[in-house]
């Protein structure tokens, strides 16, 4: 990737300054809807909502927010003559780009420590990025609903764009679209239905404060998204304009009144290139680093060849990478290799990373305007302004007007993203003026200074890739999406290990991942300290190869207030779960391999671990087949996540078999460890009392001398291979238990040499220093 | 320059634009039986255009256009004027037109 940042820039001479029409005051602009009409069918008369009929909409009109509304329908004093009429009800504009949010489910978090500010978690775990596109109002609707959804893990996403079929406002600021889904690409499965329900509504404000998106119809349940408004267009992009010393003053906007050979209706403004893809639907800015670029950049003949631009583009736009961005780099020359008859040129086709660099010449044919013409210069400045919003255009991946057809479906270079008809007689920027019938005279009388409803639909709402600059190769727009590529902050690193020397498990052994979440940000941050031990953080898929992929669901998910703690740069977090069981069954049954992968959702961004491959052998002796079906029931992964159900006796008792006939296995530490464990401490079980009493508490007493003898014999016998089977942090943590209670049975020495054991083992399994130090500190305190 | 003649006069500067439809098919020019000029031909979508082929021609000579790899092959009607020779393919058929001034791509 090359970047062109610290290079010196120049200010560059442009012919007018833009100052478009504001967009309350514009003819083509629709503030919202009113409550008397209730379908799609056509535009709402803002003229029954203006002050004056034809006059402009009043100011401020809704923006997203502070908005004049019709008066509240107050009780009016005394008798009043005739019948009073209620006002019609008026919904504000809708159209914009929306997220998926989840509700918040915990307190948020203090406010971060100085420094990068660093989201902390406080949602549940969020799969899926919805984002939404509703284009129903504001410059030129298109009445289109699209929905592009990237499931970041496992990867996979889908883009959907649904047709307006109702749009009703039914009160102050409660409007509800209604589309039906024509179009699918990627995976169809994340976009269930064939509805598409989008409802703005308010909340304690005048102004909308809650979105919805409901996918239903085709027999499926339907599903609902909370949104949340991000903005009024449907993309940003950046322009840079760079232009040739030799390429005069370049224009960049245009006076739509300045010739006469125009639309009766067009009004008069001053547009710029940032306002026309601006009602096209973008957040435009323009880049400041401007760069007069000195003719030598052409080559000996002064005339450029696409070679040529592309290098130029590559060392003058500071943008310049090669990757899909949303950013432009448009070149102002004056004359093209292929000489005059080339009024302009989308070069960049060349490379990886096509569509990132347009160009237009300003000596070629777009100079000469027709014989006799009423305003030459006028003519001129249209042209070049005109020729650079169609190059322009190509780069958003538009073809000409005529080859919209061109190609055959199924996805071969050339082919349309939809099917389309051409449109020869076009008046858009994507047409050539001077081919439609009637000649440029014709198309520029009847030239509303946009693109084609067809054009709109596909910059608005075609999967992002086909448009996006440096994404999908020039006029290729029907390749299969490989998913998105995950966002990487280069903030965390997350790892997923088993923490033993190979990754090869027994039959029957239960599987233990270790994870760890560094702070790689470079600054201290706050992070929730039991991010990866709560079990309502993480995500863990686990796929057995050859198999379908499923999701680690715990058994055990704890709540808590939130706690943030600091943590250093290069500081990690850590924590174990046990992902063999899932509240559906067992993930890790059979012989063979599998694979691990496990996500956060840090709030910018998720984050995503190695991929960890196991291997899980087959049984060793008739025994452990034999029990295999027993053993691989729900009742026995409770047992065994729970660290002991006494309740679950039919359970125990296939664990006890485990514990007596594979005795070598490590799942029989697992089964002695579970077994036992509840002897540690007076353990209460529910049962049905006795004599009509109903369910009673009954409290089984501790044996905790026997527990702990079993236990210590089970973690401690061989502490390396149990180390290794339960993991670093639950093994050290069971021993600390086993220690606590035997101290709190009164037998302190025992739990002071199982205490100094134990760090023993932490020493031999070279854990981290800190945790050493912690266990030799508590030992300390027992003098 | 398209219309120049040399001092004998009578010799004339055209160009033919090979614009859409092309993917690569091959062309010869030929002039009073003689080939003249080979073009392969690919349109580039974003101008429209796939070749700028000039030719200097004498009044009177014919000018037929050759497919090589179907053989088909089209006379081309030179019209005083208009030395802009526009060539595009459409369902595999050669359309041929000419213009007065020069054709312009963006």
């Amino acid at each position: 990737m090359e970047q062109n940042e610290g290079r010196t820039r120049a200010p560059i001479e442009h012919a007018q300054s833009p100052a478009a029409i504001p967009e309350a005051e514009h003819p083509d602009y629709l503030a919202g809807r009113m409550s008397d009409a209730d379908d799609a069918s056509g535009p709402v008369d803002t003229r029954g909502f203006t002050p004056v009929p034809d006059g402009p909409l009043p100011d401020p009109l809704p923006g997203p927010f502070p908005l004049p509304v019709p008066e509240p329908r107050l009780p009016l004093p005394g008798p009043f003559p005739g019948p009073i009429v209620p006002l019609p009800a008026f919904c504000m504009a809708v159209s914009g780009r929306y997220r998926h949010v989840q509700p918040t489910l915990s307190t948020p978090l203090p406010t971060p420590i100085p420094g990068p500010a660093r989201p902390v978690p406080v949602t549940p775990f969020n799969l899926l990025r919805i984002t939404v596109r509703v284009d129903v109002d504001r410059f030129f609707p298109q009445n289109r609903i699209s929905i592009e959804v990237s499931r970041i893990f496992p990867a996979s996403s889908a883009h959907a764009i649904a047709e307006v079929t109702s749009d009703k406002c039914t009160a102050m600021n409660r409007r509800t679209v209604t589309a039906n889904i024509v179009y699918r690409d990627g995976n169809a499965a994340l976009i269930p239905g064939t509805t598409v329900t989008f409802t703005a509504r308010r909340t304690t404000g005048l102004g909308y404060g809650a979105y919805e998106l409901t996918l239903s119809g085709g027999g499926i349940t339907p599903r609902k998204y909370m949104l949340a408004f991000q903005s009024r267009y449907f993309d940003s992009v950046e322009f840079e304009v760079d232009r040739v010393d030799n390429a005069g003053t370049i224009v960049t906007a245009y006076d739509t009144g300045s010739h006469p050979t125009r639309p009766a209706t067009l009004p008069a403004e001053t547009l710029s290139l940032a306002s026309i893809f601006q009602r096209a639907g973008f957040d435009v800015s323009m880049s400041p680093n401007t760069t007069v670029i000195p003719t030598s950049g052409a080559g000996a003949n002064g005339t450029w060849s696409d070679t040529e631009m592309h290098n130029a583009m590559v060392t003058y736009w500071s943008r310049f990478a090669n990757k899909p961005q949303w950013a432009l780099w448009v070149l102002y020359a004056a004359r093209h290799d292929q000489g005059q008859s080339l009024g302009g040129v989308m070069f960049d086709d060349i490379g990886p990373n096509h569509r990132q660099g347009t160009a237009l010449f300003t000596d070629s044919f777009i100079q000469n305007a027709p014989p006799g013409d009423a305003n030459p210069a006028a003519w001129r400045n249209r042209m070049q302004f005109w020729t650079a919003v169609h190059e322009m255009g190509h780069a958003f991946n538009l073809a000409h007007s005529w080859q919209k057809a061109l190609g055959t479906p199924q996805g071969a270079p050339g082919d349309p993203w939809i099917p389309l008809a051409n449109e020869p007689e076009a008046r858009s920027f994507m047409n050539y003026p001077y081919n439609v019938s009637g000649g440029q005279a014709a198309f520029f009388g009847d030239f509303a200074f946009r693109f084609s409803d067809d054009e709109l639909v596909f910059m608005r709402h075609a999967p992002r890739r086909f448009v996006q600059m440096g994404n999908s190769n020039w006029f290729e727009n029907h390749g299969f999406e490989a998913p998105d590529p995950l966002r990487h902050s280069g903030n965390w690193r997350l790892s997923v290990r088993p923490n033993r020397a190979e990754n090869s498990y027994r039959f029957l052994e239960p599987v233990t991942m270790e994870m760890k979440l560094e702070n790689t940000s470079g600054s201290p941050v706050l992070v929730e300290a039991d991010l990866l031990a709560d079990g309502r953080h993480v995500t863990v898929f686990v796929q057995r190869e050859g198999g379908a992929l499923r999701q680690w669901r715990p058994m055990i998910t704890r709540c808590h207030e939130p706690h943030a703690d600091r943590l250093e740069s290069g500081a990690a977090i850590y924590g174990a779960q046990m992902i063999s069981t899932s509240t559906d069954g067992w993930l890790i049954d059979e012989p063979g391999f599998y694979k691990v992968q496990v996500a956060i959702d840090m709030g910018a961004e998720i984050v995503v671990s190695n991929v960890l491959r196991l291997y899980v052998a087959p049984p060793v002796s008739a025994e452990e087949g034999a029990v295999a079906a027993d053993y691989f029931t729900e009742d026995v992964a409770r047992v065994m996540a729970f660290a002991g159900a006494p309740q679950l006796s039919s359970a125990e008792d296939v664990l006890r078999r485990v514990v007596k006939t594979c005795a070598t296995n490590p799942a029989a530490l697992h089964a002695e460890v579970a077994l036992t464990n509840p002897q540690l401490r007076d353990f209460k079980v529910l049962e049905d009392g006795k004599g009509g009493k109903g369910l009673v508490i009954r409290a089984q007493a501790a044996k905790v001398d026997q527990a702990a003898k079993a236990q210590v014999a089970a973690l401690l016998k061989e502490p390396q291979k149990a180390a290794d089977t339960v993991g670093h942090i639950p093994y050290f943590a069971q021993l600390r238990t086993v220690a606590e209670m035997m101290e709190a049975d009164g037998n302190e020495k025992g739990a002071l040499d199982l205490m100094k054991r134990t760090v023993e083992v932490m020493k031999q399994r070279k854990i981290l220093a800190s945790v050493i130090d912690n266990a030799e500190r508590r030992i300390k305190r027992r003098g | 320059m398209p219309d120049e003649e040399d001092d004998d006069g009578g010799l004339h500067r055209v160009e033919f634009h090979f614009q859409e439809g092309f993917t690569g098919q091959s062309f010869e020019i030929l002039v009073a039986g003689k080939l003249r000029a080979s073009v392969t031909a690919r349109t580039r979508f974003q101008t429209g255009l796939a070749h700028i082929e000039p030719v200097m021609l004498r009044d009177g000579e014919e000018v037929i256009i050759r497919q090589k790899d179907t053989g088909a092959q089209r006379k081309v009607h030179l019209h005083p004027g208009r030395p802009f020779v526009t060539l595009t393919l459409v369902n595999g058929a050669l359309k041929i037109d000419a213009l007065d001034q020069t054709p312009g791509y963006l």
